[in-house]
């Protein structure tokens, strides 16, 4: 009796999910290829694996997706590839789910490597990886005699070798043969183990112009010819850069241009990265308002640039970027140029958050801040509302004062007042920054944010020399 | 379902397609192969990755507060006659006792505490053609923040009313508010 995997109509849809899914994830190992950084990046932002497997994961598995991806086009092994492609859909549909459930707002990384803007997780997301992996199902289960290299093997009478065949109908030819395929196989196997593990990998050149890779050039002349810098200068960077002694401001946008370039950023892209800095620094729309504790500066009080960052103690970015430009404003780049204000955001979604807060306040009030706050974001995985008194006596609070302090209305009723304030600022998420008030609004890598505020830094200082 | 062997009517072989051990023994040999492609060609490039990453990676994607899309409406809105729509008073429950708009219902809006999921459900359950929520009126607006909240938890249709319980008293004549029993 025949039965529904029988009908000879599947293997025409099964065509057209081949193909599907084929185009799908060619276009997806495209440039997670030819960027394994920037892929390696989207799988660490996942925080699903650890940090000793992400780069395998993001050498190897765009490769897979390439391979699976030929073969389902081809017909070739057509099972084994619906397998994998069934697979890995499951392995993607699971980690888009756990990044949601724990909040994230990021990039799904399945056309590496948008941003969470242009390419975000939502439930949207993972209905679209269901979808696949119910093709990559059908195929797998119904598509029996493919259109392609599998079928014409079926039609020519061949059958894959493998265990259904008769072993002990086997030559001893063809186990020898098959030995020594074997045995290449492993050697072949170990040698790139070998080879993989011991050849030093060269790492990507500094993101600056002088060290661009040969074939970003042609980029870097072609939009420097195209694009003007927002400020110093109101020519084309290539002409800008042609000057005797171009300006600082013009030098800093144009090591970023080739900092996008050598990242595989588009034209577009880079278009739209020049204009997010410039919002971040040209005066423009209406400042922000802080009602600041002076308990909460960082780095010199009468640096001519004021940086303000709203923070969530259990914001993970938050401890990255805070604790890079504490580092900065009291012993890097920005000392003695930038003073940093710290105001406390608690995000409903963070548990701990209102506690954390709270211990921030608290060390505020007892003058020991940023001791804490360092501690605190220091010792972020080993966070609970117990481990703050322990913290505060480490750095040199005494333990019921701080209790009381946290256990102050007036903490909690200012720990309200500095997220009323955020959200009149229209702060939406952490960390959030600000520069001389105007929302920083550009990329959030603490060295991208010091080259920001070292550029406001010679703003400041070149208007008060007009004046 | 024909299985590993069976012939067909033609006397052929019917699996040209192989079986689940096979096609697992090829999934893996797939991955064995593309895996040693990949790393060779990792080790060839001269961007090509270390095997294992010793400082952590920068994973640098803002928090966001969960909030979703709601649209602002006049205080004098039709919505507050229809019965078909939940009116929500988001403001102090000592405010709502002193004054209410009639039928409105009070959820204290809390800026650090999440609203209670057991809320959340009844609002969700409460076959309301739309929410309309107003609040305290001040800047930021208590009424706007919840609505936003509960719109991020996934309620849909959510108002709040501009300027919020002052705007409505304001112009009791046309929203036809009345104080609370």
């Amino acid at each position: 009796m025949k039965s529904v995997f029988d009908w000879p109509g599947h293997r025409l849809i099964a065509l057209g999910a081949r193909i599907y899914l084929a185009a799908v994830f060619l276009a997806a190992c495209h440039h997670k290829i030819l960027d394994p950084r920037a892929f390696a990046l989207d799988i660490a932002t996942y925080q699903i694996l650890p940090l000793q497997l992400v780069n395998l994961m993001a050498i190897v598995l765009p490769w897979i997706e390439l391979g699976a991806a030929l073969a389902l086009l081809a017909a070739w092994r057509t099972r084994a590839a619906a397998l994998l492609i069934t697979g890995m859909m499951v392995m993607f549909t699971v980690a888009i789910s756990v990044a949601l459930a724990r909040g994230l707002d990021m990039s799904c990384g399945c056309f590496a490597s948008k941003t969470a803007t242009e390419d975000p997780i939502s439930w949207h997301t993972i209905v679209r990886d269901l979808g696949w992996m119910m093709l990559g199902l059908y195929v797998l289960l119904f598509d029996r005699t493919p259109l392609g290299i599998d079928g014409w093997h079926q039609s020519k009478g061949h059958r894959w070798k493998g265990k259904e065949r008769n072993r002990h109908a086997m030559t001893r030819q063809t186990k020898k043969t098959r030995d020594r395929i074997r045995m290449i196989i492993f050697l072949g196997f170990s040698v790139t183990l070998l080879v993989g593990a011991f050849t030093p990998p060269a790492f990507a050149q500094a993101p600056r112009c002088e060290a661009l890779a040969p074939e970003h050039e042609k980029t870097k002349r072609m939009l420097f010819a195209e694009l003007h810098p927002y400020d110093g200068c109101d020519e084309t960077f290539e002409r800008c850069l042609a000057t005797k002694s171009p300006h600082p401001a013009v030098l800093r946008q144009a090591a970023d241009v080739c900092r996008l370039i050598a990242s595989g950023k588009s034209r577009d892209e880079i278009g739209r990265a020049l204009i997010k800095r410039a919002q971040s620094l040209l005066p423009g729309g209406k400042k922000a308002s802080f009602l600041l504790d002076e308990a909460t500066i960082a780095g010199d009080p009468n640096a001519p640039v004021q940086a303000v960052v709203y923070a969530c103690a259990r914001c993970p970015f938050c401890r990255v970027v805070v604790l890079a430009l504490y580092r900065e404003v009291t012993e890097g780049s920005l000392k003695g140029k930038v003073r940093l204000y710290f105001q406390p955001f608690p995000l409903k979604s963070h548990e701990g958050s209102i506690e954390g807060g709270l211990g921030m306040l608290a060390a505020a009030s007892l003058g020991k801040f940023w001791p804490f706050l360092t501690r605190l974001y220091e010792d972020y995985d080993a966070f609970s509302a117990e481990r703050l008194s322990q913290w505060a006596v480490e750095v040199g609070m005494d333990e019921a004062t701080f209790k009381e302090t946290m256990a102050n209305p007036i903490t909690r009723e200012t720990l309200v007042a500095s997220k009323q304030e955020g959200l009149r600022n229209m702060v939406d998420g952490t960390p959030a920054v600000f520069i001389d008030g105007r929302r920083y609004v550009y990329e959030l890598q603490p060295s991208v944010i010091t080259d920001v505020l070292l550029e406001a830094h010679e703003s400041v200082i070149a208007a008060r020399r007009k004046q | 379902m024909r299985g590993v062997g069976s012939v067909d009517a033609r006397g052929r072989r019917a699996v040209a397609v192989s079986s689940w051990p096979i096609a697992l023994r090829d999934a893996g040999l797939f991955v064995l192969f593309t895996g040693m492609l990949a790393i060779v060609t990792n080790a060839l490039r001269e961007d090509g990755l270390p095997w294992v990453q010793k400082e952590a990676y920068e994973i640098l994607v803002p928090c966001p507060e969960t909030t979703g899309e709601t649209t602002a409406v006049r205080p004098d809105t039709p919505l507050f006659l229809d019965a078909r729509v939940l009116i929500i008073d988001g403001r102090h429950s000592r405010d709502f006792e002193k004054w209410h708009v009639e039928r409105a219902i009070n959820i204290p809006f809390d800026y650090l505490e999440p609203t209670p999921s057991d809320v959340i459900d009844r609002t969700a359950s409460s076959r309301a053609r739309e929410v309309l929520v107003y609040g305290d009126g001040k800047d930021p607006d208590s009424g706007e923040q919840l609505a936003r909240e509960l719109a991020g938890k996934g309620i849909r249709n959510v108002h709040f009313v501009a300027g919020g319980a002052p705007a409505i008293m304001a112009i009791t004549n046309v929203a036809d508010p009345r104080a609370a029993p």
